[in-house]
């Protein structure tokens, strides 16, 4: 039975799963540090603890303090969130042998999941699509098996990571000196120079499936997200269904991430990432937590994923099968950071003075911070993120301009500006776009000439504002009109 | 006075000229004429070539932040005075009459130093009486030669103000 719920995050997905939590009678723990305390979710929350000191590592990323946390309050379970410890199998391992449930799957699964080789290796083995490749030492007619995957191509080092010794073959005259360098600078980084050929792929989209698996062993697809709208790797814009895949290569990913799901035994609310190029989709990674944009598949399939998560961790199964579940309309997330884009995305702490949010059918705000707030640098910069709702494509994104043409937040830079011209874009309404869209669409984005009003509301709101005038037969010296009447004030 | 207003890498020239509720706004070399109220939540409501808008600021320092045309601007603001320290406020220095009426009282002469707050002239119209007060400490540079009882016009100057 769970009770009692300590959320081991914080910001606006602390603060989706006390709302759920109180919609379902559970009672939630909130953990904070330093500078945390008056944060929407320490206030939200029906009980707080605070775990240490600004840096993650000595709070939210801490074992003992979350765990010695749940204990003090007598906590039954631990929900991670997205980030932190989210997808630390040896946290979820420490949880279950605190006697605690951890709310996501088995700490086995996190682990599989977490190596990139081995969970590419099950996939495979599972029939799940992976990005084409020899997988063994590179021997024989190099060129043939080359032929087979197809130009244009990577050569990479099997023990390779940050670039080095990898080189991109755009066709076979190009093969050999590249195979060449590749595995010179191997043995030179790595002290070993076993190469793989792997197909490149220059424009894919990034597509995702939301699984969910209950402990009976049942596990269901919600869905795509298209999730391509990203800067430094990282996404900003999600939406779905996806506008690059007809209802047959839907049906064929779901089925994908079902398969996925099965093949490592998952329970839990998850996510099938793939990368999508030419009709063809190749299995990426599987995150084995909610994701941030989550609320996109909620919209359009009209379940809770947080609330099942819990359900799923308290040994319920699913209520609901694979024919059950349906896309509805449209729905477009952006995410609100506190970041400059004309400024390679740098981000932009400061306090956020005034926020007004935007209101209205199809509108949902997931919000993490509150008038007064300060945005240190100890986080990401994640301030909110708007999710709109609409029939069609379309009109969700003239929803998503007009929502975001109403959300006020003054006192720092954000993103707001740059995901309005994006709603606004040609490029992004067309929908062929891949994950290199910010790239090769806004990268030298700026924010427009403002209007007069703009320069107009800045220099008047410096200046006294017209107040009430005084009647002139009032000559009451005591009177308080005596003293207010001043058309002109400083403040 | 006229300042320098920054967007990210762009800097306007600004000036606004206030009387009442009108203003006249200079950017760069363009000129604006508008009207503009305070509304109780906090928000500006603001007309520009008969197109009204709800505008948001906020301010700390030499930064403002202001919401409007449903986009938000962080702007970076220098005085144009040169040697001197970017002041917290940047306080006009031209003072317009915000009404028509009659000219009550005249309280200093040209060439008196005054302190922000003092009330400097008085004007009456439709019974009520209007103190325009000098809006930073300076010098009285020049101030209106209308007698007392005179008419005074919308927008007419009234005073200017310089540097001690």
């Amino acid at each position: 039975m769970i009770k009692k719920i300590l959320v081991a995050n914080r910001g606006e997905i602390a603060c989706r799963i006390i709302k759920a939590c109180k919609e379902m009678q559970i009672s939630t723990v909130a953990v904070y540090s330093d500078v945390d305390s008056e944060s929407p979710h320490v206030l939200m929350a029906d009980e707080a603890i605070l775990i240490g000191p600004a840096n993650p590592s000595e709070s939210y990323l801490d074992f003992d303090k979350i765990v010695g946390a749940a204990k003090q309050t007598n906590s039954d379970a631990i929900h991670p969130g997205y980030g932190f410890l989210s997808e630390n199998g040896d946290f979820a391992k420490y949880v279950n042998d605190s006697d605690l449930v951890f709310i996501g799957p088995n700490p086995d699964t996190i682990k599989v999941m977490g190596d990139k080789a081995v969970s590419k290796k099950m996939m495979a083995e599972a029939g799940v699509p992976t990005i084409p490749g020899n997988d063994g030492e590179l021997s024989g007619n190099i060129d043939a098996v080359a032929r087979d995957i197809g130009y244009p191509l990577m050569v990479k080092a099997a023990a390779g990571g940050g670039g080095k010794g990898m080189r991109m073959v755009e066709s076979p005259e190009e093969l050999e000196s590249a195979i060449e360098a590749a595995s010179s600078e191997a043995r030179n980084s790595f002290g070993n120079d076993t190469l793989i050929l792997e197909k490149y792929l220059d424009q894919p989209r990034h597509l995702e499936v939301q699984i969910l698996g209950d402990q009976q062993g049942n596990v269901i697809h919600l869905y795509e997200r298209e999730c391509s709208i990203q800067r430094r790797h990282q996404k900003i814009i999600e939406e779905s269904p996806s506008p690059a895949i007809n209802n047959k290569l839907r049906k064929m990913m779901g089925e994908a991430a079902v398969k996925a799901a099965k093949a490592v035994n998952y329970s839990n609310a998850g996510t099938v990432e793939f990368l999508f190029q030419d009709g063809k989709f190749y299995f990426l990674e599987m995150n084995t937590r909610i994701q941030v944009e989550h609320g996109v598949t909620e919209m359009v399939c009209g379940i809770d994923l947080v609330k099942w998560q819990i359900r799923i961790a308290r040994g319920e199964s699913l209520d609901m099968v694979q024919k059950d579940i349906k896309q509805r309309g449209h729905s477009i997330e952006c995410r609100i950071y506190a970041e400059d884009p004309s400024r390679n995305f740098l981000p932009t702490p400061g306090i956020v003075r005034k926020m007004v949010l935007p209101e209205g059918s199809g509108i949902r705000n997931d919000v993490g911070v509150e008038e007064g707030q300060e945005i240190t640098s100890d986080y990401d910069p994640l301030l909110a993120k708007l999710v709109v709702w609409d029939s069609n494509r379309s009109d969700a994104i003239r929803r998503m301009d007009s929502a975001l043409g109403q959300f006020v937040i003054l006192g720092l830079i954000t993103n707001q500006p740059f995901l309005r011209d994006i709603m606004k874009s040609e490029s992004y309404r067309k929908a062929s776009f891949s994950t290199r869209f910010v790239d090769e669409h806004f990268s030298d984005w700026e924010l427009g000439p403002p209007s007069p009003e703009v320069i107009a509301t800045a220099l008047l709101a410096s200046k006294s504002a017209p107040e009430k005038v005084s009647p002139v037969s009032s000559r009451d010296p005591y009177s308080p009109w005596s003293n207010k009447g001043t058309w002109r004030q400083n403040i | 006075m006229a300042e320098t207003v920054t967007i990210g890498s762009k800097s306007y020239s600004v000036n606004i000229r206030r009387s009442g509720s009108s203003f006249r706004l200079q950017i760069d070399d363009r000129d604006y004429e508008g009207e503009f109220s305070r509304l109780n939540n906090g928000s500006l409501e603001i007309i520009i070539d008969g197109r009204r808008s709800i505008t948001y600021s906020e301010k700390k320092s030499d930064e403002s932040y202001v919401f409007a045309d449903g986009i938000n601007y962080v702007l970076r603001r220098q005085s144009h005075k040169v040697g001197s320290v970017v002041q917290d406020e940047p306080k006009e220095d031209l003072v317009m009459s915000p009404i028509t009426g009659k000219l009550l009282d005249r309280k200093v002469a040209s060439g008196s130093s005054v302190s922000e707050g003092d009330v400097i002239i008085v004007l009456e119209a439709m019974k009520m009486e209007h103190r325009l007060r000098s809006p930073r400490d300076g010098i009285i540079s020049r101030i209106t030669s209308i007698e007392i009882g005179g008419q005074v016009k919308e927008g007419e100057i009234m005073f200017e103000l310089e540097d001690e």
